[in-house]
């Protein structure tokens, strides 16, 4: 959010030509203007994600990954992923596949999350990760 | 059937008596402590040549009743001396203790072993909370959570943090994982009703000890109905029954023998157990277990023919002890008895007393 209250839009390539548009309603970022960023996403929200790691590396900083669900073709993709990622996974969750994504991503950290893995667990973790990159592996 | 030897390494008498617990270990003699340990390696080794299928030992804290305080080192002791018999760790207090160090030790022992563990995973009997600042409150939660944690540890293939109620690591990728995969074979206790259910929802065997025939009956019950609502059945083998045992030649020697032991009294726990029990440690669902808690010093006062009537504890010459256990077979459905021969009869009547059993009675149990 800025100033203005209007919420902000990332603005990624391609997309030129609606920009005057979005702008009557956003506060629009170019992806040169700004800096990396960490990507919080869930479930099937982990494609757009990893996605984006993949197709512009340089505006991804960290992935938080709370239980992603990803077509075959991006998991085949993710040894290419060089963002830092934290893989989030309630054991109350019926799907297990955490051990999967942290075998196929480079840098990745997978936490499981004793019972549900409820929002505020994701908000504490991904902003421990976000803050402390590698040394989220250390307990303060 | 299957025999358990059981060997909680008694420190065995001390000068003064001991009232209540924990017991002050000014009484303690090293000398006597290294005897011990010796004694317990002698009796290990000696159950695994005279065939019994399994050495089990338990956690005890603060007293000389068992020096286990640690009963993984015991049992990583023990098996260097029982090469044949299956290592039963009845159990390490789960709630107590780290639970990734736990799963690390049972997959050790399980190494050491050459896949022979069986492993308990207990709550322990309600006054070992005094012993590490655990809340017998969260004793359940605790349990519940620590057994997720230890089976991911022994099951995962990549490193992981864990996030929990109780439990906070952010690096988990143990060293050995189990020999035997997936995992061991798993009891829990099975005195509550809380714990029977939990076996039955697990799929895992039960343990019942410091209990009698009827009571342990009814447990065994309440745990088969709760595995059919949960859609199995257990084999005998997962139902073990735990309890002291003296045999001699004779019912009249045996008798004479181990009367003065049985009818001794209690342990000096009955304070601690009433303190914690009352703390929060049973739920509402096992007020019965609770209340039992309440008086069971008394149970102990019982004479020695009340308590073998009971099955709170074996006693007589070969053939009337074979009896005993047909009916706590029959009775309870156990496949496996895990018998305490260590009682406070002097150790070379318990010596001859594990020998005779062997000889006379262990062949009978074959057929049951």
């Amino acid at each position: 959010m800025t100033g203005d209250d209007k919420p902000s839009v990332l603005l990624l390539k391609g997309a030129q030509q609606v920009e005057p548009l979005l702008a009557q309603h956003f506060h629009v970022l170019k992806a040169s203007d700004t800096q990396p960023v960490a990507v919080v996403a869930h479930g099937q929200q982990a494609a757009d994600a990893l996605r984006l790691a993949l197709e512009r590396p340089e505006l991804v900083e960290r992935l938080v990954l709370a239980e992603p669900e990803c077509p075959p073709d991006l998991v085949e993709a993710l040894p290419d992923v060089g963002a830092p990622t934290l893989i989030l996974w309630g054991t109350g969750s019926p799907r297990d596949e955490g051990e999967l994504y942290h075998r196929r991503l480079p840098r990745a950290y997978l936490m499981y999350v004793y019972g549900e893995l409820t929002p505020e667990a994701i908000a504490r973790l991904g902003a421990d990760f976000i803050a402390r990159g590698d040394a989220f592996a250390v307990t303060i | 059937m299957k025999v358990s030897l059981f060997n909680g390494m008694p420190y065995g008498p001390v000068r003064e008596r001991p009232r209540g617990w924990p017991v002050p270990n000014e009484l303690f003699e090293p000398e006597q402590a290294v005897r011990a340990a010796q004694n317990c390696m002698e009796e290990v080794a000696m159950a695994d040549e005279l065939g019994f299928d399994w050495i089990a030992c338990a956690e005890h804290h603060y007293s000389p009743m068992s020096l286990a305080a640690n009963v993984n080192v015991l049992a990583a002791a023990i098996c260097q001396h029982v090469k044949r018999a299956r290592i039963a760790v009845l159990g390490a207090l789960i709630p107590l203790n780290n639970p990734v160090r736990i799963a690390e030790e049972y997959a050790l022992i399980d190494t050491l072993s050459g896949g022979r563990l069986i492993a308990g995973m207990l709550r322990g009997a309600p006054y070992e909370y005094l012993v590490y600042s655990v809340k017998p409150a969260e004793s359940r939660s605790r349990f519940e959570e620590a057994w997720e944690l230890i089976l991911k540890a022994w099951t995962a293939t990549r490193p992981f943090g864990w996030e929990g109620r109780h439990y906070h690591f952010r690096n988990v990728s143990i060293w050995p994982r189990p020999v035997q995969q997936p995992v061991p074979p798993i009891f829990v206790s099975g005195t509550s009703r809380d714990s029977g259910e939990f076996a039955a929802r697990k799929k895992v065997g039960l343990g019942l000890a410091f209990t009698n025939r009827p009571l342990a009956a009814e447990a065994a019950r309440f745990y088969r109905d709760q595995c059919a609502e949960y859609g199995w059945q257990p084999v005998a083998d997962q139902v073990i029954y735990q309890a002291p045992i003296y045999v001699a030649d004779t019912d009249e020697k045996a008798f004479a023998d181990f009367r003065p032991v049985a009818e001794g009294g209690y342990g000096g726990m009955a304070v601690a157990n009433r303190l914690v029990a009352n703390a929060g440690f049973y739920s509402d669902r096992d007020a019965a277990t609770r209340q039992r808690y309440q008086d069971i010093s008394q149970e102990f006062r019982r004479t020695l023919e009340e308590q073998v009537e009971l099955g709170q504890l074996f006693c007589g010459g070969p053939d009337r002890v074979v009896g005993q256990l047909r009916r706590l077979r029959d009775e309870v459905g156990c496949g496996v008895v895990n018998l305490i021969f260590q009682r406070g009869v002097p150790r070379p009547k318990m010596l001859a007393s594990i020998e005779l059993f062997a000889r006379e009675v262990l062949p009978q149990l074959r057929e049951l």
